[in-house]
């Protein structure tokens, strides 16, 4: 069976692109060139997964606009925001629109789809996931279903959270920024992302366990898991 | 550039301006005040003029014609005795005949006084000067008073033993009886007391009878230099002729018993004369008392300026009471024909004004009425009135002062509201804070209109920042999409057999892009990044310690130092804002500096404040840019590796300062070539 992929991006050269990548992956993709549009083709036929541009013409939230109307009518479905600055993430938190990704532009078209297919995996949920699960203290962490746990109780995080924090954790002596940045291996992405993305995941970890303080900040440097 | 604060103008305040201003004006009323009150008693006075002039005028008209009343000489009398007529004062009280004077009164000052002038008789080969004396008249009820006052130093007493009554001092006394005939009395004495009076014959030296007289009695007392004999005789003996000649006869030794010398009321040249008594007319005096008021003193003088009748005591007639005559230009003009009026001051300080009309009989002037009258309390008035307006004005000053004073007060404190919340409606920095002014927003005075205005002003303003603010944001959106396609386009390509080199050149390029845009938005986001900050309080000497070991294995080249402790200076803040702030900092000093060069860092606790420094020995920075440096987009020194070197750093660095309410300098070192930037925070240890 063939995804069927949306694609809401206003400039028609960079949604080609986008298009082009992922049929040449195999996956079926519907394009939109704004707000209205897709509403509109989301009504007809829903998508598997969702690929919005933020701005959206002169519509500067456009793009929260389209994942508001898509997840009313579907919940589960993944959405991968284009935002071209990591400060949007803040806003992106702050709406509460469910389970969601996001690429900063320039974006590298080949993470783009090894994205898309690890959020198709974990739709399917159907790989034997306990032989995948990695222990190292108090938290599981499973690569292939992009799920985690501490104290065997799930943690919700997003695919660049998932990836920073299996870089934390592969790194003993700690991960430099830098390291993380290439870990979310996005185009250009500064210091600060990383550190709200760190705060992200703190917070997220925190809700399940109060007394939560395995991620150390190591100035100057970068993060380190220290409960090993 | 930084803006400077409007500097603080010295000056007078606008209350001060209007408080002088209507001071000045409100200073012009007790002026007017006093004017108008200067202008009523001129006019108060001139009304009072005209209505004695007015009574002057009546009293004249009932007295006109009335020739009795003047007591008119014989048209054949001659000056000499019109001159020396005797005035009989009316006494406001009977006088005791004791020989004192003191109960005389007033008219004590009165005494005429006759001496060498006088003298009748004088002994050729006499021992001693003619004595001189002072005779007083006064009238009370049926009796007429007369105090003689004798001045001799030797005082001889009669002798019992001689029957001549001219062998000692005496008085002698002469009336006209109403027959015609001289009648000729003698007061004489043994000592102090009650006098001896006989009727004498026309030699003086033998009595008529040798009988004494009763009706006139006289009382003798000694004085030092002297003596003075009071006496009292029937007013009667001279209603048909009011005539009498006193005379005082010297006798200046007991053995020798002659009479030295006679002093008489009337000189040698009118002997066998008698001086003319003036009295009181008492028919005027009726009429005067019938027409007087009480306030008003009225005086009635005849042709010879002597005074016939008086209304009102010393303070209302003081021009004429106790007076036999009264003299000046006033009464001069009256006796002319021509009525006159005068003010004058009295000797007891009183404002008087008097006015004098002629009195008539045919064409002669009779004589003038004098009305006088009091106008101190006109004065009074004018004062009380003065006071009054001073009272009330210093009120009506008080309350203007006041009320001008609250509504200043009121007014300046509206405009300095004003200037308050207009001067903190943009923050130091430029930035917009409040939306609009609210004080006196909905005043219709020019105070709320200046601050509507301002508010309008301020969403003007506002739009435009805006504006301006979402330049960079669209900026971004702009830029980022065509390098997006770029650099999807440029993936593509690698898939397919292109140059290497030229495919990294372009893709090189397209980062550099990037980061050149994302270097101009970070600078326009960090405002509201910084507000989403959480603050804890931690421990900056730990995190410094920490970050410098950091970068010690980061940047291998340069060489990091830190002095200052370990642990244990806390601040309250943002941890990862520090950092972010250390980063801006440490890279451009590791941008600036020598290669194998260092940077110190510097953390040490002063006055309740930190002060974090990073010290390199790049090259210095002008001057003149030194102030400018964290405005942004400003760069004076070109960066060693070539990277793009906005000048963004030291601005985010600057804003993460303030936003902790630290403070970020930057000085050039002294010494030696160098930079010096140090951040200043509120201790929290």
């Amino acid at each position: 069976m063939s995804y069927n992929i949306a694609i809401v991006e206003d400039d028609p050269q960079q949604r080609a692109h986008y298009a082009d990548a992922l049929r040449s992956s195999g996956y079926q993709v519907v394009e939109y060139e704004d707000r209205e549009q897709a509403i509109q083709g989301f009504a007809e036929q829903l998508p598997d997964l969702a690929i919005l541009d933020i701005i959206l013409g002169n519509e500067v939230g456009g793009g929260f606009e389209v994942c508001r109307d898509l997840k009313q009518r579907e919940a589960q479905i993944p959405v991968i925001f284009l935002t071209t600055r990591g400060d949007e993430l803040d806003k992106i938190y702050g709406l509460q629109l469910g389970a969601w990704d996001y690429q900063t532009k320039p974006v590298s078209l080949e993470f783009l789809i090894t994205r898309v297919d690890s959020l198709f995996k974990i739709k399917q949920g159907n790989t034997n996931h306990a032989t995948e699960t990695r222990v190292l203290g108090d938290i599981e962490i499973n690569p292939v279903s992009m799920r985690v746990s501490w104290k065997n109780t799930p943690v919700e995080l997003t695919p660049t959270e998932f990836d920073i924090l299996s870089s934390l954790l592969a790194s003993p002596e700690g991960a430099s920024l830098e390291q993380l940045v290439k870990a979310t291996r996005q185009g250009l992405v500064e210091d600060n992302t990383i550190n709200t993305h760190i705060l992200h995941i703190r917070k997220k970890l925190k809700k399940v366990d109060v007394d939560f303080n395995c991620i150390k900040t190591r100035y100057g440097f970068g993060y380190s898991w220290v409960c090993r | 550039m930084p803006v400077k604060k409007p500097s603080k103008r010295r000056g007078m305040s606008m209350v001060t301006r209007m408080l002088l201003f209507s001071a000045l004006f409100l200073l012009a009323l007790p002026w007017l005040g006093y004017r108008y009150i200067d202008e009523m008693k001129d006019f108060l006075l001139q009304g009072q003029e005209d209505a004695q002039l007015l009574a002057a005028r009546a009293l004249a008209t009932v007295l006109h014609g009335r020739t009795e009343l003047f007591y008119q000489l014989d048209g054949s009398a001659d000056r000499a005795i019109v001159n020396s007529a005797l005035y009989v004062y009316p006494l406001e009280s009977p006088v005791e005949v004791d020989g004192y004077s003191s109960d005389w009164g007033e008219v004590r000052k009165q005494a005429k006084r006759f001496g060498d002038e006088s003298v009748v008789f004088e002994r050729t080969d006499g021992l001693s000067r003619p004595v001189s004396f002072s005779l007083l008249l006064g009238e009370y009820g049926k009796y007429i008073y007369a105090l003689v006052r004798v001045t001799d130093s030797n005082i001889v007493y009669r002798n019992p033993r001689y029957r001549r009554l001219d062998h000692s001092d005496h008085v002698r006394l002469e009336i006209i009886t109403p027959e015609g005939a001289s009648k000729r009395f003698i007061l004489i004495t043994e000592g102090e007391g009650q006098v001896s009076v006989y009727e004498m014959q026309p030699d003086w030296r033998m009595p008529v009878t040798g009988k004494p007289i009763y009706a006139l009695s006289g009382i003798w007392r000694e004085r030092t230099d002297g003596y003075d004999l009071e006496l009292r005789l029937p007013a009667s003996w001279l209603d048909h002729q009011p005539g009498m000649l006193i005379s005082v006869a010297n006798v200046d030794s007991s053995t020798s018993h002659q009479v030295n010398s006679i002093v008489a009321t009337l000189n040698k040249d009118n002997s066998g004369k008698l001086n003319l008594l003036i009295t009181r007319s008492p028919q005027l005096d009726r009429i005067l008392q019938g027409l007087g008021s009480a306030d008003a003193g009225i005086c009635v003088v005849d042709k010879y300026r002597r005074v016939r009748g008086v209304y009102g005591g010393d303070d209302e007639a003081a021009l004429c009471s106790h007076k036999d005559t009264v003299s000046g230009e006033l009464v001069d003009e009256a006796l002319e024909g021509n009525q006159s009026v005068l003010r004058y001051q009295s000797t007891s300080g009183e404002s008087m004004i008097v006015a004098a009309h002629p009195v008539y009989t045919g064409d002669e002037v009779l004589g003038a009425v004098l009305v006088e009258k009091n106008s101190s309390y006109i004065l009074g008035l004018q004062q009380e009135s003065l006071l009054q307006i001073i009272v009330a004005t210093f009120i009506v000053f008080v309350i203007a002062i006041a009320g001008l004073m609250l509504f200043a007060a009121w007014l300046a404190y509206r405009i300095r509201k004003l200037q308050k919340e207009a001067s903190h409606a943009i923050d130091a920095d430029g930035r917009i804070v409040a939306e609009h002014i609210t004080t006196d927003q909905y005043a219709a005075d020019e105070i709320g209109q200046l601050s509507r205005d301002f508010s309008s002003l301020l969403a003007r303003l506002k739009s435009y920042t805006g504006f301006l603010e979402s330049v960079p944001r669209t900026l971004r959106h702009e830029i980022l999409n065509p390098v997006n396609t770029i650099s999807m386009s440029l993936q593509k390509l690698e898939s397919s057999n292109v140059n290497e080199p030229v495919l990294n050149s372009a893709r090189k390029a397209t980062q550099q892009l990037e980061m050149i845009v994302h270097g101009l938005t970070e600078a326009a986001h960090i405002e509201d990044a910084l507000a989403q900050d959480e603050y804890e309080r931690f421990d900056l000497a730990a995190m410094v310690n920490e970050y410098i070991n950091n970068s010690k294995l980061k940047h291998g080249e340069t060489r990091f130092e830190y002095m200052g402790p370990e642990s244990g200076v806390y601040i309250i803040g943002s941890d990862l804002r520090i950092a972010q702030l250390l980063d801006k900092l440490k890279d451009n000093a590791v941008d600036f500096s020598d290669d194998k060069s260092k940077v110190i860092f510097e953390l040490v606790q002063q006055d309740g404040e930190v002060v974090l420094s990073i010290e390199n020995n790049g090259p210095v920075i002008p001057e003149e840019v030194l102030d400018a440096l964290f405005a942004g987009m400003i760069s004076s020194r070109t960066g060693k590796h070539g990277k793009p070197h906005l000048g963004i750093g030291l601005f985010i660095a600057n804003r993460i300062a303030q936003q902790h309410q630290g403070e970020l300098k930057v000085t050039n070192l002294d010494k030696r070539a160098g930079v010096r930037v140090s951040l200043t925070m509120p201790d929290a240890s």
